[in-house]
């Protein structure tokens, strides 16, 4: 075995490990250790990469997913911020049964075709003329300036259009700032009477909160 | 309940001091000893695989160390059943849920993380892409920067 | 460069319509109504739709510029899916203003995520990599998730979104995870590439084609909600504005339908494919007929009509989908009108224009912040509203298939052309002629309960809007219209299809290929090389 295939078995075998470790107990019955196990599969992911000349990909991955995207999770983790107790037990139902299987099959399929179809693969030399750059930074730099061109400014709007609809669905209020206040929206009911108590008190000295919030603090105390 | 000598057992600084110091004394060891790889692939390797191996003698030091070292309360002590043993005050509860404004914060986080890790492959070529790569460049951050403009003056992220 | 630019006029129109009312929309005086904002987006739209006709007249179709010309196209197919969802956001445009202001939610945003959708719809049907596609289909999806969650006040509609979000969501991965195979096989992510790929069977590649294809055409089948993908649909389209939910309905199934087209037959084409265990037609058959049988059989026991037509919409992509399979590959593009591959877009445009004049028409009743389109509540519409209820039933009947409306000829369409692919589709046929006889009861009674039914004692009030007023006149008369005098827009379709075909594709690609000097390995190095010095 080349010290490639050793590191592969390592990096893989990690990942694996960790991604069970996401779902099975002990550590899978909390959510936030399952974001750890998540973020260690990351970091294997992010090995393999580099294992496969991507390193720029490698580095990518761990600082938009380990990085940015769990703290994403990480919040909705503590937004729900479920007690021990309310998490159901599993039950197992038929529903999961027939997934369970179905989802058996699939990773049977694939496992059959990935093992079926590699036998014949001959690896690709990177050390050969041409591929000097495979994989580094300038390389991806520069395709994604010419020939990936019209993806990349696509992107842009695809960004654009989530933080659009963030800002949508998040807003307590897409009113302006110089509307009253309406009637709090299902979402807010909770909170909004915890926010007005914690803030009533700066609102009448009335520095840094916007005049809308002022008024309608203001008028929920008449 | 507070601080107190009398519900804890007592600190041993001088295992503290120990302690910090090798700490200190590994990771510049781990430090030098990774600067001094070269540039061929085995080596390379070799370099990363010695620098999660100190990472980890760090981090398994740390946790072993924090065992030893950490402030316990005794076992006959109210504090035993606090989330703070070494009798920190909490203030309220420990169970609270997030405002999901911190969900909106962290949301724009992700996007423009997305968008930095899209301009780390230009700032490689930005020489040989000259003025054209000005171009597509300020044209993608122009488009998200509309985004950013409009989230500023929707006060998407103004502390409420 | 600049005549690329001039080709992706629609799109860079529809784009333009989207910032320019995000960024404006916060800086207008608050008092202003936001209302405008419809009409605008409907002139832009139009104004997306007049390029994409200049487009299709000019006749030049192809990128000249290497980094568009991997990654998006101005064919005929292309050119006239753009029209088509342009079309569904003018009359969507036109449609939401009074809607959604009596549901107090008439925001600027809501028109800058219908230009988006829009934009995300053309970037799709447009794509000729796989890459484009994807980012296309995402764009489009983020917008209609967020459009279908807008009225957040409502569980409904916020219960809509999320369903709509999640089950778009686990597509948007499987289709990426057959993507990824897709471009393990080919070494490229373009459409040509693919195929060239795909041209000859070769040992142990159908294996892992088979894995790539079942992943991608699940996704699809989640994208236009066909069995076993499509308990999101009716759920969605209940809770979704009535407006949006004819969006989602007409314009989100023609932008997945045209991909799905390009994918097949210029993709996913080849000898390779062909040899594929797993037959592939065979496979999506069996599904097209369950869908269209599930979708039916479901709606008959509904009493909201949206629910019913979310219901409907199940059985429409059932149909599509048998269309799709049942594309005649080499036929040839004669003067007759019966051309192969006509069938799909031809249908599409009927489906699209009837999903549209039954939701335009049903939105009527949203007076008040209330959507009452249950079986009580739609009572007396008809006297009360006469064009309303004539809208609606018009909508509803060319939905069901029934003459002279467009809904009519595109089922004979799909019919003829089902048949004429071969003697293994003849049981497929016959379903899908049952399946319309069950389907036209439903559509009647949704007509029973707007004229038949005793009205009760409370006089509802109706929405009477005059940009309303257009976007049901329009509607309708584009299915009686185009339903009495077909044969132009048939040419058409026979255009649209007649430029998939995977000849044209490969002798388009010989033909690059002879112009450039090249030979295939090397194609994409020249292409970075045209744009910059190395």
């Amino acid at each position: 075995m080349t010290t490639e295939q050793i590191l592969f078995y390592i990096l893989g075998g990690g990942a694996v490990a960790a991604s069970a470790a996401m779902l099975l107990p002990p550590l899978g019955k909390s959510p936030i250790h399952s974001a750890i196990s998540l973020i260690v599969s990351f970091f294997f992911l992010a090995g393999l990469y580099a294992l496969l000349s991507a390193h720029l990909l490698g580095a990518l991955q761990i600082i938009v997913y380990a990085g940015a995207v769990m703290v994403l999770f990480t919040f909705v983790i503590m937004l729900l911020n479920l007690r021990p107790d309310e998490t159901q037990e599993p039950r197992i139902t038929a529903g999961k049964v027939l997934a369970g299987v179905l989802a058996a099959f699939v990773v049977g399929k694939v496992v059959t075709v990935v093992g079926l179809a590699s036998a014949g693969a001959k690896a690709v030399d990177l050390a050969q003329p041409g591929y000097e750059n495979f994989g580094s930074t300038k390389e991806v730099g520069y395709m994604l300036y010419t020939s990936f061109l019209v993806p990349f400014e696509l992107i842009s709007v695809l960004l654009l259009v989530a933080a659009v609809g963030a800002v949508i669905l998040a807003k307590k209020s897409l009113h302006y700032v110089d509307r009253p206040e309406p009637p709090p929206s299902v979402f807010d009911q909770e909170h909004a009477h915890e926010h007005m108590h914690t803030q009533s008190g700066t609102d009448h000295a009335g520095d840094t909160h916007a005049p809308h919030d002022a008024n309608a603090h203001a008028a929920s105390h008449h | 309940m507070a601080y107190d000598r009398k519900h804890t057992d007592k600190s041993q600084d001088l295992r503290k001091i120990t302690a910090g110091l090798t700490l200190l004394g590994g990771s510049w060891a781990s430090t030098a000893w990774a600067q001094t790889a070269q540039d061929t692939p085995a080596q390379a390797w070799l370099a990363a695989l010695g620098f999660s191996l100190v990472s980890l003698v760090i981090a398994g030091t740390l946790l072993v160390a924090a065992r030893f070292l950490r402030v316990r309360a005794r076992q006959d002590s109210p504090l035993k059943t606090r989330p703070y043993e070494c009798g920190e005050e909490p203030l309220g509860e420990t169970r609270i849920q997030f405002h999901p404004r911190y969900y909106v914060v962290a949301l724009f986080f992700v996007l423009f993380d997305v968008e930095a890790a899209f301009l780390f492959p230009w700032a490689v070529v930005v020489k040989r892409m000259g003025g054209a790569g000005l171009v597509m460049v300020g044209s993608f951050l122009g488009i998200l920067l509309l985004g950013w403009l409009y989230a500023l003056r929707k006060e998407a992220l103004r502390w409420q | 460069m600049l005549h690329d630019i001039a080709l992706l006029s629609p799109m860079i129109i529809l784009l333009f319509g989207a910032l320019f009312t995000l960024v404006v929309d916060p800086f207008l005086p608050t008092a202003t109504p936001r209302r405008f904002w419809g009409p605008f987006g409907a002139l832009i739209s139009g104004a997306a739709v007049l390029a994409t006709a200049a487009l299709w007249v000019s006749g030049n179709h192809e990128m000249q510029t290497p980094a568009f010309a991997a990654h998006l196209s101005a064919s005929r197919l292309s050119l006239f899916f753009t029209a088509l969802t342009a079309v569904c956001a003018l009359l969507t445009h036109l449609s939401s203003p009074a809607f959604m202001d009596e549901q107090d939610h008439g925001f600027g945003e809501f028109y800058a995520l219908l230009h988006f959708a829009a934009f995300g719809m053309a970037v799709m049907v447009a794509a000729e990599s796989l890459i484009t596609l994807f980012i296309g289909l995402e764009i489009m999806s983020l917008s209609v998730y967020v459009l279908a969650a807008f009225k957040r006040t409502s569980l409904a509609s916020v219960e809509a979104g999320l369903k709509y979000f999640i089950m778009g969501s686990v597509a948007s991965a499987m289709l990426l995870y057959g993507m990824a195979f897709l471009y393990g096989i080919a070494g490229g992510t373009t459409y040509v590439e693919i195929q060239r790929a795909l041209v000859v069977p070769k040992p142990g590649l159908d294996l892992w084609l088979g894995l790539a294809v079942v992943l991608t055409m699940g996704a699809f089948l989640f994208k236009v909600a066909a069995v076993p993908f499509h308990m999101w649909a009716p759920d969605a389209y209940e809770g979704a504005p009535t407006p949006v939910a004819g969006f989602m309905s007409a314009g989100v199934k023609a932008a997945a339908f045209g991909a799905l087209l390009k994918v097949l037959y210029a993709a996913l084409a080849g000898g390779a494919i062909d040899s594929l265990h797993l037959s592939m037609p065979k496979m999506l058959a069996t599904f097209a007929v369950v869908t269209m049988t599930v979708g039916n059989i479901a709606a008959l026991r509904q009493t909201n009509a949206k629910r019913i037509l979310g219901f409907s919409a199940i059985a429409h992509a059932g149909y599509l989908l048998l269309g799709c399979v049942a594309w005649v590959p080499d036929g040839g593009l004669g003067d007759h009108y019966h051309v192969a591959g006509a069938a799909v877009p031809f249908y599409l445009v009927g489906y699209a224009l009837a999903s549209l004049a039954v939701f335009a028409a049903l939105s009527v009743v949203g007076k008040g912040g209330q959507e009452l389109t249950g079986q009580a509540q739609l009572a007396g519409l008809g006297r009360r509203y006469p064009l309303a209820g004539a809208v609606l039933t018009l909508g509803l009947l060319s939905l069901a298939g029934v003459p002279p409306t467009l809904g009519f000829f595109g089922k004979l369409e799909l019919l003829h052309e089902v048949l004429r692919a071969g003697d293994q589709y003849v049981p497929h046929a016959v379903l899908l002629v049952l399946n319309s006889v069950v389907a036209a009861y439903y559509y009647l009674r949704i007509t029973v309960w707007v004229y038949m039914k005793p009205e009760g004692k409370v006089e509802r009030e109706y929405i009477r809007d005059r940009s309303l007023t257009w976007s049901m006149s329009l509607a309708a008369l584009a299915i009686l219209c185009v339903g009495i005098l077909p044969s132009r827009l048939m040419r058409m379709a026979a255009f649209a299809g007649g430029a998939v075909r995977p000849q044209v594709a490969r002798a388009h690609l010989d033909h690059q290929l002879e112009v450039a000097g090249l030979k295939p390995p090397v194609v994409k190095a020249a292409a970075t090389e045209a744009v910059l010095p190395r």
